[in-house]
């Protein structure tokens, strides 16, 4: 082989590594390139054994530096950032709102309370019972816009979800794509290696938005499941997901998963922004709307109770100041359309209330198990197999019908109680404040209903205020451990993107050092052709 | 280990971000005064926090109550010393009438004052306030304490006297009864009350039959009620002190709590002006550091 040939051999070779440094340099801020190397190796020699020469060197294949398990430590890692990420942005929200002084219902319950009290100086006073009234109003607005606060949520994050699904879909619809064209060009025994780099990009994207599991193959194609175990993609076989529900949904939005058999709902976690909005969603906002719920339906029930129980100026039995939201008719929900077995539900006895919807499952027997659904407790027994069935459990009742088999039903007894409710009385001489035969300035019954404010209404244990303090601080609690959840998953998510970075990244010092040897290396190489031709210069000089 | 110009820059930018978003929350801290910008930021504080808003929010209510309580009472106290002092008179008209040395005729100017008075310590016990509502006749505001028919005297209202919350524990009570001050619900008619009594005195002036025995009797009468309003009047001041002092423990415990209030959610300015001028130094320092690092290049040197 001519020394000539060599030369050029190795021309061209550093002239490979100079382009590839180049490109590395081009692309050292492109988000998710690798860089890559220009692999050396010897051609072959002639006549090998005694008397071997070597024949130059070859710098065809250009390799990408990447490490599948640091890329899916990045990918895994950044679902939980975003999970925990997205979960802790909803809740601060909640958090900030239940602080804010202006429609914190504590102040709400306050006022009313500190405006019964003034009216024990004057119960006549037509003055102090409108004052009454307004201020049963205000409360009444201050559940329904909190209320109106955690639908507007369940709205927000139903939209965000459905925007979140459709990007989903289109990831997996560009990596299935990337997928085609990555079999055929390895079929091809061809290099595509910025194509691994964006196809490895979209789904970092799709690890925003869910868990994913993510198995290689050896065509270089990739298949993607979901973290429950459902093929997103296999091959370019690809299914969609879909939101399904709405925020007036017995469990609001859900998660679909859709093959071409069937859709069905994700069960379980399935991580990323998505799994943190749906934490949020079935979790805390599910809490928040069932706590606010029976703090409404316990402040109306106590309070018109006691008031039915005084006699208004004129000489009147009391009357209801809160509308009575003692028949919770728009929290029975069937679940499917052959559940029509559940006629009634009432509140008995609001002392007993939780703060929790409830599953009802009849089985093909007519044995009932009831699922209280924030703690898992159970009630169960069978129906009567006639009649009109009256089930009871934590201050409810419902009438069921003794005969029924395969029913599926969500209950929340309390879910829409600060929707609901409402002051309904508008005359203020009909304010029951007096005790029965007490005369139109006896404050009796109004020293009774005070009373209230301080009695351990909620589940015998705490006051209103005490509970709602509670719940603020329960909110609180999950919001600064929702955050310090988020800043671990972003530490983490940095510490293996950066892993990812410090073995796929480009280092720009490195490559000029690497544009300094290749150069060099060239000059050196057309040193070696210029010395082939001295050498056949001298020979053609001795004709 | 190797360090990729991407992993620098995006530990660069996120020092600098940290140390931007520190700084964000320490201004806003100092801009409203407050530590806790939302209850998250200390849950056990912000729930200490509403509670003591809970109690000062009480607090206020009663001490409203009580500037309502004090100003019916002084009202009441007034209207007791204007009783008093018409049943002084009374008396001293009763006594002069009783001497003896006095004609018929004597009595005729006698007799017009004491109706007078007894008119007006009626117009007293009836006494109705802005609203119309009578004070005296216990919970039965609407309806005139003290009634007239054909020269008798009836009490219409009751004795349910109404008690104010001035504490959490603590009720005072507020008004009296007409019945309490002027009437004898064991006596039997007519003479159940002061008012029969000098009725009955001042018929007897106009037209002496049994003088003696009506001045007897409305002298009786007059010194009974002159005590039962005293004893009232005692007890409304006795109340106004009970309302003093209970005021001043609720101006302690606001002062108290509004202490511990300000303790748990404002802000410690020299802390947080500290606070600010580090992390300042911080984030100058990191975007320093992040030019200084910029520059320093292979390239540089080609």
């Amino acid at each position: 082989m001519s020394l000539t040939q060599i030369g050029i051999s190795g021309l061209q070779a550093s002239q490979a590594s100079l382009n590839v440094a180049s490109n590395n340099i081009a692309n050292a801020e492109t988000e998710g390139y690798s860089r890559q190397r220009v692999y050396w190796y010897p051609t072959y020699t002639l006549h090998p054994g005694i008397g071997t020469k070597g024949t130059g060197v070859n710098a065809s294949s250009v390799e990408r530096i990447a490490n599948s398990f640091l890329t899916a430590q990045m990918w895994e890692s950044q679902s939980l950032a975003e999970k925990t990420a997205t979960f802790s942005e909803y809740i601060n929200s909640l958090d900030q709102w239940l602080g804010d002084d202006s429609t914190s219902l504590t102040s709400g319950l306050e006022s009313f309370f500190t405006t019964l009290n003034g009216a024990t100086v004057d119960p006549y006073s037509s003055a102090a019972r409108q004052v009454i009234l307004s201020e049963s109003s205000k409360l009444a607005q201050q559940f329904t816009t909190l209320n109106n606060q955690i639908a507007g949520h369940q709205g927000l994050v139903g939209r965000q979800l459905e925007a979140s699904v459709a990007e989903a879909n289109g990831l997996l619809a560009n990596i299935a794509g990337f997928n085609d064209q990555l079999k055929k060009i390895s079929a091809s025994g061809e290099a595509a290696n910025e194509m691994f780099d964006q196809r490895d990009l979209a789904v970092k994207e799709l690890s925003k938005l869910m868990g994913i599991n993510v198995l290689e193959q050896s065509d270089g194609s990739i298949n993607i499941y979901l973290k429950s175990g459902q093929p997103l993609l296999v091959g370019d076989q690809r299914n969609n997901l879909n939101v399904s529900g709405s925020a007036s949904n017995p469990d609001g939005f859900s998660l679909e998963f859709e093959s071409d058999s069937a859709s069905l709902k994700v069960q379980g976690d399935p991580g990323g922004s998505i799994g943190g909005m749906l934490n949020y969603q079935n979790g805390t906002l599910t809490q928040a709307q069932n706590e606010i719920g029976r703090l409404a339906v316990v402040i109306s029930s106590t309070i018109n109770a006691q008031l039915r129980l005084g006699e208004d100026v004129n000489g009147n039995a009391g009357v209801d100041l809160f509308s009575d939201l003692t028949n919770p008719a728009s929290g029975i929900f069937s679940l499917d359309v052959v559940s029509t077995a559940v006629s009634d539900m009432r509140i008995t006895d609001s002392s007993q209330l939780k703060a929790s919807d409830y599953d009802l499952r009849v089985d093909n027997t007519g044995n009932y198990v009831i699922t209280r659904l924030n703690d898992g407790v159970q009630f169960s027994g069978s129906l009567s197999g006639a009649g009109t069935d009256t089930l009871s459990f934590d201050g409810v009742e419902i009438d069921i019908n003794g005969a029924a088999t395969d029913q599926a039903y969500r209950l929340s007894p309390v879910r829409y109680g600060a929707r609901d409710l409402d002051a309904v009385l508008t005359e203020p001489f009909a304010l029951a404040l007096a005790a029965p035969g007490g005369g139109v300035a006896d404050n009796s019954n109004l020293q009774t209903i005070i009373q209230l404010q301080n009695d351990a209404l909620i589940e015998g244990q705490s006051s209103l205020t005490e509970s709602y303090t509670r719940f603020i601080g329960d909110i609180a609690v999950q919001t600064s451990q929702a955050k310090t959840e988020a800043d671990g998953g972003k530490k983490l998510f940095e510490q293996a993107e950066a892993s990812r970075n410090a073995y796929s990244g480009v280092n720009l010092d490195e490559e000029a050092a690497n544009l300094l040897r290749f150069q060099q290396l060239y000059s050196a190489n057309a040193q070696v052709i210029s010395v082939a031709r001295q050498t056949f210069d001298s020979l053609l000089r001795m004709f | 280990m190797r360090i990729s110009s991407i992993n620098f820059n995006n530990i660069m930018l996120r020092a600098m971000q940290d140390s931007m978003a520190r700084l964000a929350v320490t201004t806003d801290q100092m801009a409203s005064g407050k530590r806790i910008l939302q209850p998250s930021d200390d849950s056990v504080d912000t729930v200490k926090i509403l509670q003591i808003n809970n109690e000062l929010t009480a607090i206020g209510q009663y001490e409203d109550n009580i500037d309502s309580a004090r100003r019916m009472l002084q009202q009441q106290d007034v209207l007791y010393s204007g009783m008093t002092e018409q049943l002084r008179r009374a008396r001293d008209i009763v006594l002069q009438s009783s001497n003896g040395t006095l004609t018929d005729q004597d009595y005729v100017p006698l007799a017009e004052e004491l109706n007078t008075i007894n008119q007006s310590i009626l117009s007293l016990a009836n006494y109705q306030q802005a609203d119309g509502q009578y004070i005296f006749s216990g919970s039965l505001s609407t309806q005139k304490p003290v009634d007239e028919v054909a020269g008798d005297y009836s009490f219409n209202g009751n004795n349910n006297l109404r008690q104010v919350n001035i504490s959490g524990s603590a009720l005072v009570t507020v008004n009296e009864s007409a019945e309490n001050l002027f009437f004898d619900p064991t006596a039997t008619p007519p003479t159940d009350s002061v008012f029969d009594a000098l009725s009955d005195a001042v018929d007897e002036l106009r037209n002496p039959v049994s003088l003696n025995t009506a001045l007897s009797d409305a002298l009786i009468w007059i010194d009974d009620t002159l005590d039962r309003v005293g004893i009232a009047q005692t007890k409304a001041g006795s109340n106004q002190s009970v309302l003093d002092r209970v005021g001043e423990s609720h101006a302690d415990i606001k002062l108290m709590m509004e202490k511990l209030h300000s303790s748990l959610e404002d802000i410690d300015m020299a802390k947080a002006a500290t606070d600010l001028a580090q992390q300042q130094t911080l984030l100058n320092a990191s975007q320093q550091v992040y030019a200084n690092i910029k520059q320093l290049s292979l390239f540089n040197y080609f």
